[in-house]
């Protein structure tokens, strides 16, 4: 069998898990595409930058004026220190730091035409160990790079200035790349803000499904979640016999549905439980099986108040019904403690049938439980006495009555034989039959036979009455 | 049923993950067989020093729909128009020196592709080593900058002295 796990605790996975995922997917696309999109413009921003550095620089040079592209980088530096420019040789040392160029563009045109400098760069540059100033060169493509150092981050572009075919009369035409231009620029801010994108963006998630989280889980659960657990409660209570719990219901949905359907059914069982109470366990079992008649063999137990006519004419009203329920409750339970079963109430008379093996001596036990009860406790009886007459044998059970109203009962020759014995019965007597006797005479004291006349009948009945009885020890 | 919705939910992942990866080019660089077969705008091997090639040889060829080459005159200058689909491709053969049966170990090819996004100035620049055939499209300033130089008066062939625009291609296919 499966682990119990709350339904809370399920619906609480799925909204946490559901806004993880969905939220978290949003977020982190939110926060990866912002900072892609800083870093991409940064690196835009430097490209295009290196773009228009290059063209000047080429056109600078082209007319053979090295000096404006010097003077360009210097103003460049001013004007802007969040950048550093140079520009390299292809063997990675500084250009403009000595007068080499120029030696080789006066031997390629066999003249004069650029004057050595005299003042020189002061603090020069080398690049060639830098693996990505390497590559620029060796591919000829420009190299892109992030570093950090100090504390501070740059992005950092080294690109080729080729050798182009118009450049060839001067420089010759033995090497494609004449000088890598090197830009770097401080990003820190950028990364900064990259950095606080996403902290932003992890604390706004853990907010929102915090709060999304308390949200829809307050409201499943006063959906959801309560409805449920009021109805398992209301089912329990109603398990354990208090039928008066009823579902509350607050909504129009399927709980709410559900909540009604359950109240029917409590009611419905209330009535049944209250219909029970008043009739026979037989015609319970027998609406159960569907049965609609049998011959069965049975002890009839009839039980009749003396005098109940003349006590009820002198005594208020109030008092003969209490008097009449407490007579006849007793001797309900006495005839249950006995495996005795109620088939029903006439008046101030019980009908009472018992089944089964030992059911002749069972009836005359109730019998003389019933009769010592009221002997010993005549006060409380207000002094009713009643009359006792016990048959056995075959009778009919079945469905008796019309298709609106219906009692299943007993009837048969049986059945009148011990109606017969109860109305003869004396006050505290217990008057048995032939039947009856011939069942319990071992363990039985008795009186009789005697001989009654009844009616319908041809010769007398021979009876005895019931004094006392051996219980069967168990 | 569990198990096909689970087997739905990872074909729509392995779908999902397909869709994201790039489509993969084919080779443009097409085999020796059949780009020995096309018209050479220049016949002789080049064995002069170029930057870009620097001291290796060349060997240009031109498919039949460069031949197509349309020249015409538009305010007073002379433009040069390939056809979309021209490939004119050139063998980089090693040294200055050797036999004209020498192997190339490089084969480069402008393309012309003006729709491709990777193409610059019209023409789509790929780079092929032959001992790996790895292709690579040049799409930074290496090739196209020295071919805008083809546009303008330049050193190489007839040197376009007139300034044509001879749409990036230093030798012009011309027809016989």
């Amino acid at each position: 069998m499966k682990r119990f796990v709350p339904l809370t605790r399920k619906i609480n996975l799925i909204i946490i898990s559901s806004l993880v995922v969905g939220v978290g997917i949003v977020i982190a696309y939110f926060a990866f595409t912002q900072n892609l999109s800083l870093r991409q413009t940064s690196q835009g921003n430097l490209r295009q930058q290196s773009d228009i550095l290059f063209q000047s620089i080429k056109n600078a040079m082209l007319p053979g004026e090295a000096p404006i592209a010097v003077q360009l980088f210097e103003d460049i530096r001013l004007a802007n220190p969040a950048y550093k420019i140079f520009l390299l040789r292809a063997n990675g040392v500084q250009a403009f730091s000595d007068n080499s160029t120029i030696e080789t563009v006066n031997a390629n045109q066999d003249s004069r035409v650029f004057e050595p400098r005299k003042v020189l760069l002061q603090e020069v540059m080398f690049m060639e160990e830098d693996p990505n100033f390497s590559r620029s060169v060796r591919e000829r493509r420009p190299v892109l790079f992030q570093e950090s150092a100090e504390g501070k981050t740059f992005f950092t572009l080294y690109k080729p200035l080729l050798n182009l075919p118009k450049c060839t009369r001067c420089h010759g035409s033995t090497h494609t790349v004449r000088g890598v231009i090197n830009i770097t620029s401080d990003i820190t801010q950028v990364v900064n803000q990259q950095r606080n994108n996403l902290l932003i963006a992890s604390g706004f998630f853990v907010v929102v499904v915090l709060v999304l989280t308390l949200l829809l889980s307050l409201y499943l659960h006063g959906t959801l979640v309560r409805p449920v657990k009021h109805i398992g409660e209301v089912c329990s209570t109603v398990t354990s016999g208090d039928f008066s719990p009823r579902v509350a219901v607050a909504n129009r949905d399927e709980i709410g549905e559900l909540g009604e359907t359950v109240n029917h059914m409590v009611e419905g069982l209330y009535e049944r439980f209250e219909l029970s109470k008043f009739v026979s366990s037989s015609t319970i079992q027998s609406i159960r099986d569907g049965e609609r008649g049998a011959k069965a063999e049975m002890t009839l137990f009839f039980s009749d108040i003396r005098s109940f006519t003349s006590y009820s004419e002198r005594s208020q009203v109030q008092d003969v019904v209490d008097s009449l329920n407490r007579v006849l409750n007793f001797q309900t339970r006495i005839i249950q403690q006995n495996g005795g079963d109620i088939d029903k109430y006439v008046g101030d008379e019980i009908v009472a049938i018992f089944s089964g093996q030992g059911k002749e001596e069972h009836a005359c036990l109730s019998a003389l439980e019933i009769q010592n009860e009221i002997m010993h406790n005549r006060e409380r009886y207000n002094g009713l006495t009643v009359g006792i007459g016990i048959n056995t044998g075959e009778v009919i059970l079945g469905m008796i009555g019309s298709e609106k109203r219906a009692d299943f009962t007993v009837i048969g020759d049986h059945v009148n034989i011990a109606s017969r014995l109860c109305d003869t019965a004396k006050p505290g007597m217990i008057l048995i039959s032939e039947g009856v006797y011939r069942e319990v005479r071992e363990r039985a004291r008795t009186k009789g036979p005697y001989h009654l006349k009844v009616k319908g009948k041809q010769g007398d009945l021979s009876v005895y009455q019931l004094l006392a009885m051996k219980r069967r020890s168990v | 049923m569990k198990q096909i919705l689970y087997a739905i939910a990872l074909l729509c992942c392995f779908l999902l993950l397909i869709s994201c990866r790039k489509a993969e080019r084919g080779s443009l660089i097409p085999e020796s067989s059949r780009y020995l077969l096309w018209e050479q705008p220049i016949r002789e091997i080049l064995d002069y020093p170029i930057p870009g090639h620097e001291d290796n040889r060349r060997r240009i060829f031109i498919n039949p729909e460069g031949t197509e080459v349309r020249v015409e005159s538009r305010e007073n200058r002379v433009y040069w128009e390939y056809p979309v689909g021209t490939i004119i491709l050139k063998e980089i053969i090693p040294g200055l020196q050797g036999q004209d049966t020498d192997y190339p170990f490089q084969i480069t090819a402008m393309i012309k592709a003006p729709q491709d996004p990777q193409s610059r100035g019209g023409w789509l620049w790929v780079a092929k080593a032959v001992d790996s055939g790895e292709e690579t499209i040049v799409d930074w300033e290496f090739c196209f900058d020295c071919h805008a130089n083809a546009n303008e008066p330049h050193p190489y062939g007839d040197g376009n002295t007139a300034g044509e625009f001879r749409d990036y291609v230093f030798f012009p296919y011309r027809k016989p």
